[in-house]
């Protein structure tokens, strides 16, 4: 009997079908990936599964035979062993490591009804122990890294179930995994399955589904393309074609000539943040700079620091000849200077959700292009049509709110904002996360494109292979310092190596 | 879903028939409007002859400008995501401090004006210090500040009701024009003026920036802290001007009503967001609202419901209100 049978699932919003009669089986034991482009129906099917949406009428979910819902309940979820873990990992940042492993699961004194505080710690520390990890179960998650986090979230879908049974479903979860975290997981959800637990891996990383899992079910615009497909002698090249139906490849252009390498656009002396220590950067027009290094190293703060739009961050920026005190600047006087930052929490810092796709897009050419009493129509219009067209931005409706979107046209969104003003300095914090393999290359290719029109783009990333695709030269951090710079034939390998190697000998 | 899909534009832009347009902002945005026009109905065949009136007209259109002044101050801090709940007290301290000065300190009527208004900017400008600079939560600052200025207020009046402005000063406020009081056309025109801010202005694009989400609009380069700073103290002074235009017009102000004017301006604020631009705090469907509340209100009344109809359709007005844009936000949201 299948551990996980889904049967003719279909959602259907407005007029739109995102999922039409999808079908997807999982074994006992078996770690089944489930890969679609944004907007493939990948999140909708996992949000049907978790009863978030009902789905439309037709359509069956079983857990070990045993029908589950219509109406899914959490109730019956949780008895029949089936738990998942977000991307968004839904954790209180203001609640403790415990309380957030725990809630709804709390364990209570019979009459006072108090919570039996050291049932729950030897609880934690168990599960804990299973992940091989030790985090302090006291301490608020707020102040936890990003791998830290995911932890926890990952904790408090494992706890509920007893070894060999249930399913647990990670909707793109290793996103905010750090890589030496990452090889922790994998060999944990080896080990789950290898008990018999079976588990459902949403992801879009296709180098992860073919080193990981077993199985494989592909989704293009709502329908499956690949139904169960055994892994083995798949190559990421054909998943792709599934995916998208169509062969992508990331133009490579020739490389900056060293000898003559563009002017100096940006010049940055002493930058450092809490976890950054006087780091030294030059960006020159025309070439791609990647950065990067192990998580927490302060590659990450680098961008926000080039924007002025880090609170405590220190550093002097020369733009164009002008210099900029980064302590006492504000975001304004930098994109002023040319300087246009692209973050990576789309939600909190990127895109004004509620508002329409138009006035995301338009906001930071408004102080220029308005005059103070009024701010007219026609010029925004026909740059989001310019925008739209570039990148590939879809549906072409912009007066939708941007929350409309599928994440992969929201990233291309943030992107394109900053595009139109034609920027002299483009900084960004992982600009394809979270996106399929299609809109990760219009993202590159646009990132790219502004390069050769004489902009520096500088690159923060975790994505060693992306880094090693589009950039000219990377730099590589290290507790807050700059370990190593690579420019010539670039290779995933090699920037990993050196981001890792030296931490795995001390 | 379907709301917002009737302003779409693109080149993808389904094409809608102009008959189901109507029909779709008849049903959404307009749908308020619509039942404006169900309620009179209703309330001409429920009390004949009464109700279809020039006076029943001129008491819902002639007598209620201090709501209007009141929602768009609350407009005007609700859009940038901010709130407060000070804006009837210093409409109130306004409409009392001008009877005063010129009844017991025989202040010339123009120079007693422009302090009441001033101190009404101060006002403001105290809220905009304590919860943007200081960081204090905006409900505690305005709440204190709330009840501070009616404590002044009641002071300075002797807990009684002031007046003793002349008729001639009246006239700035009363003068009537097709029948309608200059009052309502104040309300009318600064409404129109903020709507075109909104709408058509950068300074607009930013305020709903700010509104919508403080880091993005921070990271785009808009200075956040001075627009939340700005809108405290456009609301100080667009209450202060409400007051005075209140009290010119009615000759006198009792200290003691000011809080009764709140509720009914939260419940037209909130309800202006399911009308003209569904979703976002506008003062054109405020103004819509306000005037579509006192309907109900004197239609009630002229059925012969004593005072308790006041605060019970208002309180109603403002649960509803809230409840349908939350409605609205969640449709746009998922669309």
């Amino acid at each position: 009997m299948e551990r996980l049978e889904i049967k003719n699932a279909s959602k259907t919003f407005g007029l739109a079908k995102v999922l039409d009669s999808a079908d997807l089986e999982i074994a006992p034991g078996e770690i089944h990936a489930l890969i679609g482009q944004n907007g493939s129906g990948k999140s909708t099917l996992i949000k049907l599964l978790s009863g978030f949406y009902p789905a439309d009428p037709g359509a069956r979910f079983l857990v070990n035979g045993t029908p589950l819902g219509p109406p899914v309940r959490v109730s019956a979820l949780r008895t029949l062993g089936l738990s998942f873990v977000h991307q968004d990992l839904g954790l209180v940042d203001s609640a403790s490591v415990l309380d957030n492993v725990r809630i709804g699961q709390f364990r209570v004194r019979r009459l006072s009804r108090r919570i039996r505080r050291p049932v729950e710690k030897k609880a934690v520390a168990a599960t804990f122990e299973r992940l091989g990890v030790t985090i302090n179960p006291d301490v608020p998650v707020g102040g936890l890294s990003a791998g830290q986090r995911a932890v926890v979230a990952i904790a408090r879908a494992l706890q509920t179930h007893n070894p060999g049974e249930g399913c647990i479903v990670f909707d793109e979860a290793t996103q905010a995994l750090p890589r030496p975290v990452l090889h922790e997981f994998w060999k944990s959800l080896h080990d789950l399955a290898n008990d018999g637990t079976s588990v459902l891996l949403v992801s879009h990383r296709l180098d992860e589904v073919v080193a990981h899992a077993g199985k494989v079910t592909v989704l293009r615009d709502g329908k499956v393309t690949g139904a169960g497909l055994p892994v083995s002698g798949i190559t990421e090249t054909s998943l792709t074609r599934l995916m998208l139906g169509r062969d992508v490849s990331v133009r490579r252009r020739a490389r900056v000539d060293r000898n003559a390498p563009g002017p100096d656009v940006l010049v940055a002396t002493g930058l450092g943040s809490r976890r950054l220590n006087g780091l030294d950067l030059r960006l020159r027009g025309g070439e791609v700079t990647g950065i990067t290094g192990p998580a927490d190293s302060g590659y990450e703060d680098v961008p926000y620091l080039l924007a002025g739009a880090q609170p405590g961050g220190r550093g002097v920026a020369v733009v164009r000849g002008q210099a900029y005190d980064l302590v006492s600047s504000k975001p304004a006087s930098l994109i002023e200077a040319g300087v246009a930052l692209v973050p990576q929490d789309r939600a909190r810092d990127g895109l004004a959700l509620r508002l329409s796709v138009l006035e995301n897009l338009t906001i930071p050419l408004v102080p220029g292009r308005a005059s103070w009493y009024r701010l007219s129509n026609g010029w925004q219009r026909e740059e989001f049509s310019r925008v739209a067209a570039e990148l590939g931005i879809t549906p072409r409706l912009p007066d939708l709110p941007a929350s409309a979107l599928s994440g992969g046209n929201q990233q291309k969104l943030m992107l394109g904002k900053w595009l139109v003003g034609q920027p002299a300095v483009l900084v960004a914090h992982e600009p394809t996360q979270a996106v399929d393999v299609g809109a990760r290359a219009d993202l590159l290719h646009a990132l790219r494109a502004l390069a050769d029109s004489g902009a520096a783009v500088l690159i923060a990333s975790a994505e060693a292979g992306e880094l090693a695709a589009i950039c000219d030269r990377v730099l590589i951090l290290g507790s807050g310092r700059l370990r190593a710079e690579l420019a010539d034939e670039l290779s995933a390998e090699e920037i990993l190596a050196r981001s890792y190697a030296e931490e795995v000998v001390s | 879903m379907t709301a917002t899909w009737t302003r779409a534009g693109g080149a993808d832009a389904p094409a809608i028939p102009a008959g189901r347009r109507l029909a779709r902002a008849v049903g959404g945005r307009y749908a308020i409007v619509g039942l404006w026009g169900l309620m009179i109905l209703a309330f001409t065949l429920a009390a004949p002859g009464k109700f279809l009136s020039t006076g029943t007209f001129q008491t819902i259109f002639g007598e209620q400008q201090a709501y209007v002044f009141l929602m768009l101050a609350l407009t005007c801090t609700l859009a940038v995501g901010e709130f407060d709940l000070s804006i009837a007290s210093m409409l109130g301290l306004a409409a009392t401090m001008v009877p005063v000065l010129v009844g017991v300190h025989h202040m010339n009527i123009v120079i007693a004006c422009v302090l009441a208004a001033a101190a009404c900017a101060a006002a403001g400008l105290a809220n905009a210090i304590l919860v943007v600079i200081v960081g204090i939560n905006p409900i505690v600052v305005t709440l204190g500040m709330a009840t501070l200025l009616e404590g002044i207020t009641l002071w300075a009046s002797g807990m009684s009701t002031v007046g003793g402005l002349s008729l001639a000063d009246a006239k700035v406020a009363n003068t009537q024009l097709l029948g309608l009081p200059l009052s309502f056309y104040y309300g009318l025109v600064l409404t129109a003026v903020f709507a075109y801010i909104m709408s058509f202005t950068p300074l607009g694009r930013y305020m709903t920036f700010v509104g919508a989400n403080r880091e993005v609009a921070r990271l785009a380069g808009i200075r956040v802290r001075r627009i939340r700073m700005g809108s405290f103290i456009a609301a100080g002074i667009i209450c202060g001007v409400g007051g005075v235009i209140a009290v010119l017009g009615l000759g006198g102000y009792d200290p003691t009503s000011s809080a009764t004017y709140l509720l009914p301006a939260f419940a037209s604020t909130f309800l202006g967001t399911a009308i003209v631009l569904p979703g976002r705090f506008n003062p054109a469907g405020g103004f819509i609202a306000v005037y579509f509340l006192v309907t109900g209100i004197v239609g009630l009344q002229l059925l012969g419901y004593a005072g308790w109809i006041t605060d019970f359709f208002f309180g109603l007005s403002l649960i509803i209100a809230v409840a349908v844009t939350t409605a609205v936000r969640r449709r746009q949201a998922g669309a």
